[in-house]
């Protein structure tokens, strides 16, 4: 995976002084993490079926092998082909042969963060293949040439005035000679854009929230409507999905389907849940030809019985982004991938390299919000704790901190010494000369970064220990 | 080659064998016993708690659910609403039900075209959330609900059923699952334009549902 996250710390920077982007993460803060406390509030049941969740995708990685095969068993059963691709290359080449093998010019596609993850779209685009993005977030970063900066809503960096623009630049040749601010307006106008790229496709590219073993089915979770189009019109669907989205069951993907939306913004559902079982049958009216399923590996099995295989139940929520202080401050665009936040930082050095992405976990204060929110569990401030222990190990950081740290280790553990220092540091900062107001406004050297953007508070009691002597505490 | 290759590399990832007969019993019984898992409270419901919980569900997405009789009454309603002129398409299913609505407001389709509006039937619905089920067959052609400006629905009280887990019983009574099979909870919306939810992005602007006292 292409990845730019070794300029994670110049892009922070740019992120932080982008009004734009801190007006929308505002949003997204209130909207998305509000709406998950209201819709988990509504359900007594919803931490049950976290468990339940955890437990049967434990249970698949622990049998991935055997749901692959029972369901492509069934997917060929129904008249459909699987395609199996080791690396990104792999799948996006069998893609396009696919598209070769049917005469496509003209691709839609519903949103999919594995095509994202293998850089589909541009590959097609690259071999003559007009590639369109139909979901609505997706199509407005696809016409400005720009990353999804949001597992499910790749547009949320942008206001509706840069929506206006874009679409003004783009749709001025189709006919459109208004700039229209409202959002219902620019609703509309993308709806009558893409709804005759819908009816002239020749291929439909979809992604799957979930795979179901039991009867081949692809599930597609959208509240758009864009996912049926694509995949229900043209005589073509490709299919493009990651392994580890297998469930056993129809009944297992009903627990995932209860937490799934709601992790993401607190809707019991979203609109349209669309289980989609094989080509198009003797007596449909409608359905395509030709169903494709190319199951994407590109890392994933190097993860199973490992460090990080509790990333592989990751459904792609973004409850761990919407609730990651580090996210709400600089976005997903910092992260120089296309998984951002918690899970991001995780997946990413997975996917790309830990020396191209190891600042991502080390971004982070360790809060565990986006731990207690993740609706299968995943443990991310342990994992990404893995990751900087692999840091350090390979020797990726900078030999300065890794020296500090193992001093900083050291002097933990000679209590004398830490009490001398934490007493000498005290009184050096309650006299230090750059201060106002109980706050120290500049360090110098290495502690300088710290005060680079905020202030320090004065540290006039004293230090713990100190202040636990004088509250009467006994040595214990 | 690359199936061969994933496998291996899962395998031998998890310290498994292909020929570990257990492993395969286990997976099978699985799929084929279906075990539910939990079902929250507010899908089990019985009787009138479960149609008060449908039509709160879906009026909560922004449907219009109204109750009707019969199917003329669906009509009647039917009529209240397409009142500006516009024509409505049947699906083969709708047509079947026998209501009558004015010949000159029947719309024929021809596929892949957009239709003002359309009226269908639906394999039944679900209480928990408000959602519809509808599925592709002979009766009903998903892109036609789906490239309309509003969709009409007619669901028979009786066919309100209690959960998911519900309409995988009747699905795996009646032969298993269709090409789609799509839950429709509420109007096509999106909210990627400043996280403000907005109708009307792919799909149809508005869902009205008709609940018949009456089989079809």
């Amino acid at each position: 995976m292409d990845v730019t996250s070794q300029n994670f710390i110049p892009l922070t920077d740019v992120a932080l002084e982008d009004d734009n982007l801190q007006a929308a993460l505002k949003q997204l803060s209130g909207r998305l993490a509000a709406g998950r406390t209201a819709g988990v509030a509504e359900l007594p049941e919803f931490d049950q079926l976290r468990v339940a969740a955890r437990d049967i995708k434990n249970h698949v990685l622990q049998h991935l092998d055997l749901y692959l095969e029972a369901f492509a068993q069934q997917v060929e059963n129904q008249g459909g082909t699987v395609h199996w691709a080791s690396s990104e290359d792999d799948a996006r080449q069998i893609v396009l042969d696919l598209c070769r093998s049917v005469d496509a010019k003209r691709v839609t596609k519903s949103k999919s963060m594995v095509t994202e993850e293998i850089n589909l779209v541009p590959f097609l685009e690259s071999h003559g293949l007009e590639t369109v993005e139909t979901d609505l977030g997706e199509y407005i970063i696809q016409l400005r040439g720009e990353k999804p900066s949001h597992i499910v809503a790749p547009a949320v960096h942008l206001s509706k005035e840069q929506v206006s623009e874009t679409f003004f630049e783009h749709h001025r040749k189709l006919g459109f000679n208004e700039k229209i601010t409202d959002r219902g307006a620019l609703v509309a106008e993308a709806r009558q854009v893409l709804r005759e790229k819908f009816l002239a496709a020749d291929v439909g590219i979809s992604g799957a929230n979930f795979l179901v073993a039991e009867t081949g089915t692809i599930v597609l979770v959208t509240n758009e409507g864009n996912a049926e189009l694509t995949t229900a019109l043209p005589k073509t669907h490709i299919v493009v999905t990651g392994i580890e989205k297998i469930v056993p069951t129809l009944e297992d993907v009903s627990t995932f389907v209860r937490i799934l939306a709601r992790s993401a913004l607190g809707a019991d559902i979203s609109a349209y849940t669309s289980f989609i079982t094989g080509p198009k049958r003797d007596g449909d009216h409608d359905g395509p030809e030709n169903f494709h399923v190319v199951l994407v590996d590109n890392g994933r099995s190097e993860m199973l019985g490992g460090d990080f295989q509790d990333m592989l139940r990751c459904i792609r929520c973004s409850a761990c982004l919407n609730h990651c202080p580090v996210y709400l401050s600089v976005g997903g665009h910092a992260y120089g991938s296309v998984y951002s936040g918690p899970m991001g930082a995780v997946l990413t050095p997975q996917l790309a390299t830990l020396d191209a992405a190891k600042h991502l976990a080390n971004a982070s204060s360790l809060c565990g919000r986006c731990e207690s929110v993740c609706p299968v569990m995943i443990p991310l401030p342990q994992l990404l704790r893995q990751w900087r222990d692999k840091e350090s190990e390979q020797k990726l950081s900078p030999t300065g901190m890794r020296w500090g740290l193992k001093l900083w280790a050291w002097v933990g553990q000679h209590p004398m010494l830490y009490r001398v220092i934490t007493v000498v540091a005290n009184q050096l900062l309650n006299r230090w000369p750059r201060q106002a107001n109980g706050f120290i406004q500049k360090l110098p050297l290495l502690v300088g970064a710290w005060t680079q953007h905020r202030d320090l508070r004065r540290p006039e009691q004293g230090t713990f220990s100190q202040q636990y002597r004088k509250a009467g505490g006994q040595r214990v | 080659m690359s199936k061969l290759s994933i496998m291996a590399a899962i395998r031998e990832r998890l310290s498994v064998t292909a020929e570990d007969q257990t492993r395969q019993q286990t997976i099978e019984s699985r799929m084929a016993l279906h075990p539910m898992n939990i079902r929250p409270a507010i899908g089990v419901l019985e009787g009138s708690a479960r149609l008060e919980q449908f039509v709160r569900g879906a009026t909560q997405k922004g449907a219009s659910v109204t109750r009707v009789s019969d199917i003329a009454a669906a009509a009647a309603s039917i009529l209240e609403v397409v009142s500006d002129g516009s024509r409505i398409c049947l699906t083969s299913a709708a047509i079947a039900s026998g209501i009558e609505l004015p010949a000159d407001m029947i719309d024929i389709w021809t596929p892949k075209t957009s239709l003002d509006n359309c009226l269908s039937t639906c394999f039944c619905a679900i209480a928990e959330s408000g959602s519809l089920v509808v599925r592709s067959d002979a009766g009903n052609s998903l892109t036609q609900n789906f490239l309309s400006d509003r969709h009409f629905v007619l669901l028979p009280e009786r066919d309100i059923l209690a959960s998911m887990e519900s309409v995988w019983i009747k699905v795996r009574e009646e032969g298993g699952m269709p090409r789609d099979l799509t839950l429709v909870s509420g109007p096509s919306s999106t909210g990627d334009i400043e996280m403000r939810m907005e109708t009307g992005a792919h799909g149809p602007r508005e869902l009205h549902i008709f609940i018949l006292g009456s089989d079809l």
